[in-house]
């Protein structure tokens, strides 16, 4: 702390006679009233302008809002997917160093809650205006028991951006709905664009990788009985993977170089794979969400106006495959001095209107069913493939308590797509990462 | 020098001892002990007392619950060795680990021990140019060396997919050389990378060390064999090498101990910790022990020990080496 | 007669020649056979970034830019704050390091290389040892124990592990040089009724002074490259990093940003080669005589 001790006794000053003004708010926790000197917001993934041009607005706001807090400055640290979890558990190891509120993927949140790093703001979210408004089975997949560890923040799907002039070029009249199709379209573009590649297949892709499995009526795994029995080896999961690691082992649309990748590049970083690629020209289609409109834009615009999205096709079609739900929420860090500095400037980010501002501006959903039903988004180009995308989602089990070990540390679906497409025996890496799944997701009391 | 110290130093060279020095001697019987305090105090703070802790942690359930109190520390054998030996990760770091250092370890050295004596047949400015290169690339931490690397052998405008590229296909094979990804698509062509980085950073260390060592013998014995119309691989395998034996046993024993324990360059090139078909050792424990979901110090600590174990062995070797040089007189 | 053997003559001259030739030739190919990875570091801190990511690569910036140094000291890149920051947090650890390193270090060589006691040999061998335990086996005993005392995420933690990570070697070193000095010197000074503190500070230590030059260029890589445990106590604690842990942050999360990204790890680099190559004779005369005689 580089607060000197002048400095701390006037913003103690100040928050003494904020709390004296704002005393009735009934947000009084035991540990509640001096207005710290920072509060640190831990987000995910990379730096963005926009990003950070709304966190700006967002402080001001904040200040505004709750005058106590007007000194207190608010830092944004950029965590990148990759490296979130040890990040958490060396910051919940050492008690220390780490946020006042963090981002979590939606994914992550049953998992850290359950280690204890995350405050318990059932009352909070009971207590505040816009609680009730938050989609419902999107809360619920961020409560334990019957304690609140997070709010939904904003929600997301994936789909397959494309462009539309080079669909009309190779003459493709509508997206493709079956896999079939979406492999015969990427060779097409591949045929008139010499030099690129049709479709990005990373091995690295749990999340979209989900969706094949799905798409061919397989699941990752189900619950029997109050436990978790993997499902990767049936007949129509193993087709869905089977289909993924073809997409570069047979049909040759997507390179090589995406194995070992994520959708963005080297696990860990931000930029530099399949991203870039499609953003540059040199890959006609790239799965993803619309949030990846951001990164793109930063590598090239040159493409922008023609960049649009369909939803990631089923096996036979005409329905889409089933999305992954994915998204972000905001909890308050359980170690945070600050809990109610944290909660109030958490209920400022999550506000209808901010979480709706910046989930139109960087391409996600509002987990508000008030936005959501207000929303422009099917008459959106970029939007309105991913729209469709997300009248069909599915979460589970990437939502059970140990999903964060299984995907984010022992990382069983990207290892196993990654050893298929390097060539390892089909039925023997399969049944292995499916006992492996069957493991982790029972160890300890599901 | 001062001029008392000249005293001293003339007086000092007569020999002569008296009862004063019994006496300096007596009085500061204590003196080694005190004067090694620190530095014991030192080691044992941050050296023996974690290893110490780590064999305890290694048989015991030490993880995050139970830093944050929420469940107690238990005893439980030896069963992190057991899960360990059970897992297909484990094996194939080890592979890869030993595999790594099994090639790494003798090219280094051959590459190290060529630039020694060409360094030695150089003339001063030749030899100075060239050595100073490669103390430049000695010098390169190790974390710039890696990141460095990363770029050179990058598939999105790296110079070495370029090149290749660019060279005929009899030459270097039919791979689609242009985005080549070497540092995450899979661990032989990883460690490809690493090789060349690993070679690149300490062949310097080796080639300094046999020139220090070639400067030791007498050019009389060159003359000699020369004059006996000797070949001079003749006169490497009969002269050079038999005086520089207990150089080379004691610079293979330090490369095995650092190839075995290459992290920084591995992190970096292998885009920790998304690859795991790609972990050494040395990853497959940090990952275990730091980075896992929750993190697992008692798994860490029962793969770091195994680990020092397997070092053990090279390591009472190179005692050994040391000792007999003459080291401990 | 004289003819043939002025022909012999020449050609053995012209075998010399040939060969020194050679061997120039191949010591030119191994310069730069090594230097090239650095030329290439260099060359693109200095490249804009169409350059760089350009399809036919040049060896120079055909327009050098400075853009690239001027984003990393600006911090706009990273989002952490300027490369200076990172640059001062290294040389605290690495010179706080070389200190307490050599001070222990030259107490402890007196002791084994001037006296006979007990557990000489025993401390002796436990040196040799300790110094080949692996980081990974301490690393996290240690993470442990400095998060109870409250050592993590702040440099003072860094500082008492490195220089205890480079006593045993120090110590050995360190040791040669004291050997060298003459005992008689001592034990005159002795008899003069000098005391011990004298002994050292107005013999001793000038003459061991270029043991503690190679010593401390020890302590100092071993500070200024150190990677794990900086890795592992910093954390998130981005005000504290030093330049490894930068750089290795910045690569992670830069994306494809080589131009920034080689720029800095220039920054990191320069200074230690310049370091290098102004105690270069003392450098080589050290390490092998640490390493070699033990």
């Amino acid at each position: 702390m580089k607060l000197t001790r002048s400095a701390a006794a006037v913003g103690a000053a100040i928050a003494l006679a904020g709390a004296a003004a704002a005393c009735s708010s009934g947000t009084n926790s035991p540990n509640g009233s001096a207005a710290p000197s920072k509060l640190v917001v831990w987000r995910m993934g990379g730096s963005v302008s926009s990003q950070v041009s709304w966190m700006n607005g967002v402080v001001k706001q904040f200040h505004a809002q709750f005058p106590q807090y007007k000194h207190t400055k608010v830092v944004v640290d950029w965590i990148p997917w990759g490296s979130r979890v040890t990040d958490w558990t060396n910051a919940l190891t050492s008690g220390k160093g780490g946020p006042d509120i963090t981002e979590l993927g939606n994914t992550d949140t049953p998992g850290i809650a359950a280690q204890g790093a995350l405050a318990n703001i059932t009352s909070e979210v009971k207590a505040w205006s816009h609680g009730s408004d938050l989609i419902p089975g999107n809360l619920a997949n961020d409560t334990i028991g019957s304690s609140n560890f997070a709010v939904p923040w904003f929600g997301g799907v994936r789909g397959i951006w494309y462009r539309k002039d080079q669909f009309t070029k190779a003459g493709i009249t509508a997206p493709p709905t079956t896999w079939a199709q979406l492999v015969a379209d990427a060779k097409l573009l591949m045929k008139k664009y010499p030099g690129t590649y049709g479709l990005g297949a990373p091995s690295n892709f749990t999340n979209g990788i989900v969706s094949f499995i799905w798409g061919a009526g397989g699941q990752v795994a189900v619950q029997q009985g109050g436990k978790w029995k993997a499902e990767l080896t049936s007949p129509q999961s193993e087709a869905g993977i089977k289909f993924y690691a073809d997409l570069y082992l047979s049909e040759h649309v997507s390179p090589a170089k995406y194995i070992g990748q994520t959708e963005l590049g080297a696990p860990g970083a931000t930029s530099g794979g399949a991203d870039e690629d499609f953003a540059k020209g040199t890959l006609d289609m790239y799965i993803d969400g619309p949030w990846a409109k951001a990164s793109l834009t930063a590598v090239s615009t040159k493409y922008a106006s023609q960049w649009a999205s369909f939803p990631i096709p089923s096996q036979s079609g005409p329905n889409p495959a089933p999305a992954f739900a994915g998204g972000s929420d905001l909890g308050v860090w359980a170690k945070s001095p600050n809990q109610t500095a944290a909660w109030n400037l958490l209920s400022v980010m999550d506000s209808p209107a901010n979480a709706t501002t910046f989930a139109n501006a960087q391409g996600f959903f509002p987990e508000f069913t008030s936005a959501l039903s207000g929303g422009g988004y099917a008459s959106n180009p970029v939007l309105a493939g991913f729209a469709k995308a997300a009248a069909y989602t599915q979460i589970s089990p990437l939502n059970s308590k140990n999903w964060a070990t299984a995907d984010a540390t022992d990382a069983i679906i990207p290892t196993m797509m990654k050893a298929l497409m390097k060539g390892a025996p089909f039925a023997a890496a399969v049944s292995k990462a499916n006992t492996e799944l069957q493991n982790v997701l029972n160890t300890g009391n599901e | 020098m001062g001029k008392v110290a000249e005293f001293v130093w003339r007086r000092g060279l007569s020999r002569r001892r008296g009862p004063a020095v019994t006496a300096f001697v007596r009085r500061h019987r204590l003196a080694p002990y005190l004067l090694l305090a620190p530095a014991l105090a030192g080691i044992a703070v941050v050296l023996l007392w974690p290893l110490a802790q780590v064999v305890v942690y290694s048989f015991q359930n030490y993880g995050l619950p139970q830093i944050t109190g929420t469940e107690p520390t238990q005893w439980v054998g030896l069963g992190n060795f057991t899960t360990t030996f059970a897992d297909s990760e484990f094996w194939l770091s080890l592979r890869i680990t030993v595999l790594f250092a099994a090639v790494v370890v003798p090219l280094t050295l051959l590459a190290g021990t060529l630039v020694g004596l060409l360094l030695n047949r150089l003339g001063k400015k030749m030899s100075a140019f060239v050595s100073t290169a490669a103390l430049l690339a000695w010098a390169t931490p190790p974390v710039s060396a890696s990141v460095l690397f990363y770029w050179l052998f990058s598939p999105d405008g790296g110079l070495v997919d370029w090149t290749l590229g660019k060279l005929p296909h009899w030459l270097v094979g039919s791979t689609d050389w242009a985005g080549f990804n070497w540092a995450t698509s899979g661990a032989l062509s990883a460690y490809t990378v690493l090789t060349i980085l690993v070679i690149w950073q300490s062949f310097p260390f080796i080639a300094v060390s046999v020139l220090a060592g070639l400067k030791t013998v007498p050019a009389e014995l060159y003359e000699a064999a020369r004059v006996d119309g000797a070949s001079a691989r003749r006169m490497f395998w009969k002269i050079t090498y038999p005086l520089l034996k207990p150089i080379f046993l004691v610079l293979l024993l330090l490369s095995v101990i650092w190839d075995f324990n290459v992290f920084t360059q591995t992190y970096i090139l292998t885009g920790f910790p998304g690859n795991r078909d790609e972990f050494n050792l040395s990853l497959y424990i940090y990952d275990k022990a730091f980075a896992g979901f929750p993190p697992n110090y008692s798994l860490g600590g029962a793969l770091a020990l195994i680990f020092t174990l397997i070092l053990l062995v090279v390591t009472v070797g190179y005692v050994r080496a040391s000792v007999r040089q003459g080291a401990l007189t | 007669m004289s003819g043939a053997g002025g022909r012999a003559g020449s050609r053995a001259v012209a075998v010399k020649r040939l060969t020194t030739a050679s061997l120039n030739g191949a010591g030119v190919l191994v310069a730069l056979v090594t230097l090239f990875p650095i030329a290439w570091m260099v060359s693109t801190a200095f490249k804009p970034s169409q350059e760089i990511f350009s399809l036919t690569p040049h060896l120079t910036p055909t327009h050098p830019t400075l853009g690239n140094f001027s984003e990393v000291i600006s911090g706009s890149v990273s989002g952490i704050g300027s490369v200076w920051l990172f640059f001062r947090n290294s040389i605290a650890v690495t010179l706080a390091t070389v200190l307490l390193a050599s001070v222990v270090s030259l107490l402890a060589s007196v002791a084994v290389a001037r006296f006979r006691f007990r557990f000489r040999a025993s401390v002796l061998i436990m040196l040799l040892v300790v110094q080949m335990i692996p980081g990974q086996a301490l690393i996290i005993a240690l993470f442990l124990d400095f998060n109870r005392v409250g050592l993590l995420e702040n440099l003072a933690g860094l500082i008492v592990v490195y220089a205890a990570q480079a006593l045993p070697v120090s110590i050995w070193m360190l040791r040669n040089f004291v050997a060298t000095v003459p005992k008689e010197l001592e034990e005159a000074a002795a008899i003069d009724g000098a005391s011990a503190r004298t002994i050292f500070w107005r013999i001793l230590f000038p003459l061991v002074m270029p043991g503690l030059v190679a010593t401390s260029i020890f302590a100092f890589i071993t500070a200024y490259n150190e990677f794990i445990v900086a890795l592992t106590f910093l954390g998130q604690a981005h005000s504290a990093y030093t330049l490894p842990i930068y750089v290795t942050y910045f690569f992670g999360r830069g994306g494809a940003q080589w131009g920034p990204i080689m720029a800095a790890s220039t920054m990191y680099t320069i200074p230690v080669m310049i370091f290098f190559l102004i105690v270069r004779r003392r450098l080589v005369g050290g390490l092998v005589a640490g390493a070699v005689k033990g």
